[in-house]
């Protein structure tokens, strides 16, 4: 139930909005045929699957279109090498050495003023 | 002449010339600092709910890859830097870790643990009690529903930075129309004001934003009503563009010790000032680097943004309990 929106409690009996489909979000920017892990943690591969997701192209209220979408299928034998978030990670520590170099400059700026 | 005047100059001579040219009509609306933000804020808010009910998608995508950094380091300078916070090595470390932590995929419940060491110091008052209820609060809302939580902080980050304004600024009647307008805004957008200008101009899509509204209703406010959630990615979208003008606009002008607007170079050499030279460059590369992913890939740019950015609404929240509790 973690998953659970802090808006179901407010309107729990209308219509809900779309969540992105199960097993899309590693073959976003894959190709058909790429190794991915489903939401579960299975190996699996990414195919076309036809889903049915909200078309907002016309405004509001949203209508309901059905669209070809890469979907990561469980396989036995399909062998997942992706990681859960590498570019991610990759931005974080980049973010971290950044914010670490700037630190020191400015503690070693306010100690000469401070000194001065 | 540094070398910053020298690459500023021009820049600074096209404003001087435009300024001489209507000083007439303009001087009365730039001379007085406490009009001068006034004007600026009612503008921003309007123009940031036109350009909602015009190009959303464009906005949403194009925002963070333009002003994102900018805004970050505008939220540090006046946050930690002016205040001289980065002066307290503890500070800086038992608030900066969580907030670091969450850039580095942290938990919510890790980056609000930053409001504890920003009220050390503190006197014992009601409003520290007041600190420790909210900051126990949130630290369960954000345990019990980490995802409900980040969508909830999303949007109300935004919120936050204009609160952080008003108590920063000269808080006349006529200034409190920039917050009640804000929040105006906000209200208008989410019973469906905005629909009609949005669906004119075509802007519930936007095909080479490389985005759409269904991603942003599936990332940003999922599990709602479809129609309350497309509005809410719009009020989003307002309430981000008003955040930018905060922190890019309307507090510089306020904690400015002069009160007359400054040349480009004197900008650039205070901020050097408050930063260093070689920090100030590591930002411009920043900002440089990111147009560039965003002319690549504008949603790529975007989410790698948002991900550096994931500490700052943190800190802010932070600062602001910092400064109710003192």
């Amino acid at each position: 139930m973690r998953t659970l929106s802090f808006a179901v409690m407010f309107v729990a009996t209308v219509a809900l909005a779309d969540i992105p489909p199960s097993n899309s979000s590693q073959c976003g920017n894959s190709q058909a045929g790429a190794a991915c892990t489903t939401d579960d943690g299975k190996p699996g591969t990414c195919l076309k699957q036809m889903v049915g997701r909200l078309d907002y192209s016309e405004g509001v209220p949203p209508k309901t279109k059905q669209v070809e979408m890469l979907l990561c299928v469980a396989s036995v034998t399909a062998r997942s090498s992706v990681t859960n978030s590498p570019p991610f990670f990759a931005a974080g520590a980049l973010m971290l050495v950044m914010l670490g170099l700037i630190v020191t400059k400015l503690v070693s700026r306010g100690r000469r003023s401070a000194a001065a | 002449m540094s070398v910053s005047g020298a690459i500023l100059a021009p820049a600074d001579s096209l404003r001087s010339a435009i300024l001489k040219f209507a000083s007439p009509w303009v001087s009365p609306l730039f001379a007085d600092r406490q009009r001068r933000v006034w004007w600026l804020g009612m503008v921003s808010v309007v123009s940031a709910f036109v350009v909602t009910g015009l190009v959303p998608l464009w906005s949403l995508a194009l925002g963070p890859v333009i002003l994102g950094v900018p805004h970050l380091v505008s939220d540090v300078r006046y946050l930690v830097v002016r205040p001289k916070l980065h002066l307290k090595p503890w500070l800086l470390v038992l608030v900066g870790a969580p907030l670091l932590a969450t850039s580095l995929g942290a938990g919510p419940e890790v980056g609000v643990l930053a409001i504890v060491p920003a009220v050390f110091g503190a006197g014992w008052s009601w409003r520290l009690v007041v600190v420790g209820v909210v900051w126990l609060a949130l630290t369960a809302a954000a345990y019990l529903e980490p995802l409900g939580f980040q969508l909830a902080f999303v949007h109300a980050h935004n919120v936050i930075a204009v609160m952080l304004w008003w108590s920063l600024t000269s808080r006349t009647k006529s200034m409190a129309l920039v917050p009640l307008l804000t929040v105006g805004g906000g209200i208008a957008i989410l019973v469906g004001a905005l629909d009609p200008l949005v669906t004119w101009s075509g802007g519930w899509t936007a095909p080479w934003t490389g985005t759409s509204f269904t991603e942003f209703v599936e990332s940003i406010t999922p599990n709602l009503d479809p129609t309350l959630a497309g509005r809410l990615v719009l009020s989003f979208c307002f309430l981000q563009s008003v955040h930018y003008a905060v922190w890019l606009r309307l507090v510089p002008d306020d904690a400015r010790p002069r009160p007359a607007p400054r040349t480009f170079a004197a900008s650039w050499d205070a901020l050097v000032a408050d930063f260093g030279l070689a920090p100030l460059l590591v930002f411009v590369a920043l900002s440089l680097g990111l147009a560039v992913w965003g002319a690549f890939s504008l949603p790529g740019a975007r989410l790698g943004y948002l991900q550096l950015a994931a500490f700052h609404g943190y800190l802010e929240l932070a600062i602001a309990a910092r400064w109710f509790a003192h």
